[in-house]
């Protein structure tokens, strides 16, 4: 988790985030540490931090904590969204929109689909809209023209219908089994 | 590894925004509706429901005129008319009674029926539209060809519709059967003239 600072914009944001006045005269590299559920410790840059709306507020409210625990995330997520993050601060920082949509694109093409769709419920509670949308258009893109059972193992989901529901069901939309791709 | 699907347990926006993505085939949405209940829900109940309100608005307000009155399946219904009845979303002949700007009365429904009742009108068909044109007619598709089809296939379907849609065209034909089924030939020969004009 070794990372450089380009201080200048760094400072700027440290200041505007964090009305707090000791954290005003803190360093700008100020690091956050996040907790995982399961007990990995990330430490991360502020302005990355930040970029968390969730962790945004909890520091709003106790400014003097220095440990965010996130009981609903898991390590392996967790750390995939801190790699984008940081690549985003990069971009606010410098702004390029194609080099930005060109890592976006490459960064969700690389992941799993467990991956894509284990970081979703993580965005979604860190509230990180932006890669919230990244994720629900690769994984909307992946399931798209798919079978029924390639949705479901692609979420991880239960069939929960009865055998004549389901066949009900089918029937009453036959017309959308056809043309499908292969799995 | 199983404590993986926070998936499941995931707010339902979330999951409608990934529908909303995946709005413009109508199958997609058909089908997520069978992956499981939840999504079934989500889709009859949410995403049907703003799909219909937003493309057949004013079929929507006749049927469901006091706005808590929708009984189960309806927007599964109403939703599933607007696709599969050419009528409405392909070819807007119920709604706007358009013709593409082909200056010709639409008459497929109606020849349906009664080429059914009278089969003797088939030889009659053929004399007119000429032998060349139904050779063609098997190698390619026309754009009459899909939609008359389309409506052929959901007459069963859609009988309300349709009925709707014949009342309307006795009252332009006139109700003779000759001269219906005439006007189909006559449709039927525009499009052939296309057909051969593209293949030059």
């Amino acid at each position: 988790m070794s990372s450089s600072t380009d201080s200048p914009t760094l400072t700027t944001e440290t200041t505007q985030l964090s009305p707090q006045p000791d954290t005003e005269t803190a360093k700008p590299t100020k690091k956050i540490t996040l907790k995982s559920s399961d007990n990995q410790i990330f430490e991360v840059e502020e302005s990355v931090a930040m970029e968390f709306a969730t962790v945004k507020s909890f520091f709003e409210d106790s400014p003097s904590t220095d440990t965010v625990p996130l009981p609903n995330v898991t390590a392996k997520p967790l750390s995939q969204v801190i790699e984008f993050c940081k690549e985003q601060i990069k971009f606010k920082a410098n702004p390029d929109e194609a080099q930005k949509k060109k890592y976006n694109a490459e960064f969700v093409t690389e992941k799993s689909d467990k991956d894509l769709v284990d970081m979703i419920p993580v965005a979604n509670y860190l509230e990180i809209k932006d890669l919230l949308d990244v994720l629900n258009q690769a994984v909307a893109d992946r399931i798209e023209n798919k079978s029924v059972e390639y949705v479901r193992s692609f979420f991880g989901i239960d069939n929960d219908f009865t055998a004549e529901e389901e066949a009900a069901l089918r029937r009453e939309h036959a017309w959308a089994y056809e043309g499908v791709d292969e799995d | 590894m199983t404590e993986t699907t926070g998936f499941s347990k995931l707010s339902d926006d979330v999951v409608l925004t990934i529908f909303s993505k995946l709005e413009d085939d109508p199958r997609n949405w058909a089908r997520l509706a069978c992956v499981c209940t939840k999504f079934s829900s989500l889709i009859r109940d949410t995403c049907w429901k703003s799909k219909c309100s937003k493309t057949i608005p004013s079929v929507v307000s006749d049927l469901l005129s006091s706005p808590g009155s929708s009984f189960p399946g309806a927007w599964s219904a109403l939703h599933k008319l607007a696709v599969c009845c050419p009528g409405l979303l392909h070819a807007g002949v119920l709604l706007q009674h358009s013709d593409f700007g082909l200056e010709r009365e639409l008459g497929p429904d109606d020849y349906f029926h009664k080429s059914k009742t009278t089969p003797s009108q088939q030889p009659q068909q053929a004399s007119h539209s000429g032998g060349s044109n139904l050779d063609k007619r098997d190698s390619s598709w026309s754009l009459f060809d899909d939609l008359y089809y389309d409506t052929v296939c959901n007459v069963l379907e859609s009988q309300d519709a349709v009925t709707v849609s014949c009342e309307a065209n006795e009252e332009v034909i006139g109700g003779g059967d000759d001269k219906s089924a005439g006007i189909f030939v006559k449709a039927r020969g525009i499009f052939s003239v296309g057909q051969e004009k593209e293949d030059l």
